[in-house]
């Protein structure tokens, strides 16, 4: 049902001009008319053709019945010409009107820059993905209406301001497309750094951002960062099973039981990341792609290799330059040549500031030197880590290790 | 649609020279291969505005502009054009788009 309500959403909206609103209100007429239409007769051969048509027609009847603004009036006329050529096509066959250039329309559309990310992520999951409000109000812990108001003043902006429905032009692509992916990425993070509490709903936002980066590969299948997303999400999303312990509490890389991890997925995600590199334009997510498939790929923790690693984030620091690449890459280094020139660079970072209340900076030197066997240090720095850390999962992380380091000092 | 580009950027205290024009010129002819100017001005330096309210039925005047912050308002621009992409792509061209912030609000219409 899914792809049928991508498909029938992106060409109602299409047909309706980009008018969000009445495009959804027309829907839900369509499917009102469907429930008691379908019992009685049963269900027709293309459900998803029947509802666009009916749904078409509700449209056009709304404004008929509203024609005040002049707006309208050439809506209408649009939705007119729309029907006419539906009506008119050979066969009478709809398959035609679900071009695929609406669904990439509706996807561009909802992640316009000109909306804020919150409600780009809101109008992507409702629209694109077909989540109901309440849906997307208990994955994001905000109270329905709040979500329910978020979906409709983005409506209101996309009529007013008058954003197109369109796929943006040439020279507008490589900030839009970007776009997209950091709302899909956002997506599937949410549901990924979900405590397990809250698990059950929130993975499905992992599944549902996945299904959103196959839709945009299908749609844009020449485009490097578009599977290197792809890669990068289905790589991470291998390793689900084995991030936590049967208390629900965080295991690092070297530590999961990696009979849990998915081999299926990991293959398919580290050929995805491949086909991105073979495309010759590394971006972030394939360069993150590629370090999720060297940790993925070994069957051995000790077997990763942390130098490509180091340098694959190096690649990554070139192309974003921020201190939390730099981090990471300063923990690769410290596994690849050992504690100490980790350690440096972390100690530089430090210096720096911009991180200095950053939680990881202090778990990633605490580790490092924990791993060094200096118990003492890393002991410090774990403490230091605890009182910036907010997320009570990893809290409970840094905990075990301290006390790790604390006892293995003691004895 | 029409689209009003707000023009916003720190002051300079040197009168524009007159080659400092010839890049708003070019940005002029640029726009009209896809829009229709309906509206535009280049304003006076903030020190020159007066705020006016009335309160409790009070008339109160203040000098200095209503916003006090290091950008201010320095012109706007208002187009005709077929939609926001069009007019972000124009706020783009704007000379002042490198060193300050253009802010583009839709124009709202009254039938």
């Amino acid at each position: 049902m899914h792809e049928h309500w991508t498909r029938i959403t992106a060409s109602l909206i299409g047909a309706c001009g980009g008018d969000f609103q009445l495009a959804e209100d027309a829907l839900q007429d369509a499917l009102v008319v469907a429930l008691a239409r379908w019992s009685k007769d049963g269900v027709p051969d293309r459900p998803d053709a029947w509802l666009l048509t009916t749904a078409r027609r509700r449209a056009i009847d709304r404004l008929r019945r509203d024609q005040t603004l002049r707006r309208k009036q050439e809506l209408l006329q649009l939705l007119l010409e729309v029907e006419q050529a539906a009506a008119s096509a050979p066969n009478g066959e709809a398959s035609e009107e679900f071009l695929i250039d609406d669904r990439l329309r509706l996807i561009f559309t909802c992640c316009h820059p000109a909306l804020a990310r919150e409600a780009q992520v809101a109008l992507t999951l409702r629209t694109v993905a077909g989540l109901e409000t309440v849906e997307i109000a208990r994955a994001f812990l905000v109270p329905q209406e709040t979500m329910a108001k978020r979906l409709v003043r983005a409506k209101h902006k996309i009529r007013d301001a008058n954003i197109p429905y369109h796929v943006p032009a040439e020279h507008q692509l490589p900030e839009r497309l970007a776009s997209v992916l950091t709302v899909v990425y956002l997506i599937f993070n949410e549901g990924y750094t979900a405590t397990s509490r809250e698990a059950l709903v929130r993975r499905e936002l992992c599944d549902e951002a996945i299904r959103l980066g196959r839709l945009i590969m299908e749609l844009m299948p020449d485009e490097p960062e578009v599977l290197g997303l792809l890669a990068l999400m289905i790589l991470i999303d291998a390793r689900r099973e084995a991030r936590t312990d049967a208390a629900g509490d965080l295991l690092t890389l070297d530590e999961q039981d990696r009979s849990l991890w998915d081999r299926a997925r990991i293959e398919e995600g580290a050929a995805l990341a491949e086909r991105s590199f073979r495309m010759r334009t590394p971006g972030p997510f394939q360069l993150q792609a590629a370090i999720a498939a060297l940790h993925a790929e070994p069957n051995r923790p000790e077997d990763a290799d942390w130098a490509q690693i180091a340098l694959l984030y190096g690649e990554l620091e070139r192309i974003e330059a921020s201190p939390v690449v730099r981090l990471n890459r300063a923990a690769a280094i410290g596994m690849a040549l050992g504690s100490d020139s980790g350690l440096r660079i972390i100690d530089e970072i430090e210096g720096e500031g911009s991180l200095a209340r950053y939680h990881l900076l202090y778990a990633s030197r605490a580790d490092l030197l924990r791993r060094a066997g200096r118990f003492g240090e890393a002991a410090a720095a774990y403490r230091r880590a605890l009182e910036l850390c907010s997320n009570p999962i990893e809290s409970r992380y840094l905990q075990r290790r301290l006390r790790e380091v604390t006892s293995s000092r003691g004895a | 649609m029409k689209y009003m580009l707000l023009l916003f950027n720190e002051e300079s205290d040197k009168p524009p020279a007159p080659e400092d024009l010839v890049p708003w010129q070019a940005f002029g002819e640029e726009a009209t291969k896809v829009a229709t100017q309906v509206g535009g001005a280049a304003l006076q330096p903030s020190a020159t505005a007066s705020v006016v309210s009335i309160r409790n039925g009070d008339r109160i005047i203040t000098d200095g502009p209503f916003i006090d912050t290091k950008e201010q308002l320095g012109g706007f621009y208002i187009f005709d054009c077929q939609n926001l992409d069009v007019a972000l792509d124009l706020a783009a061209k704007i000379p002042w788009a490198p060193t300050g912030h253009i802010e583009v609000r839709p124009v709202m219409e009254f039938e």
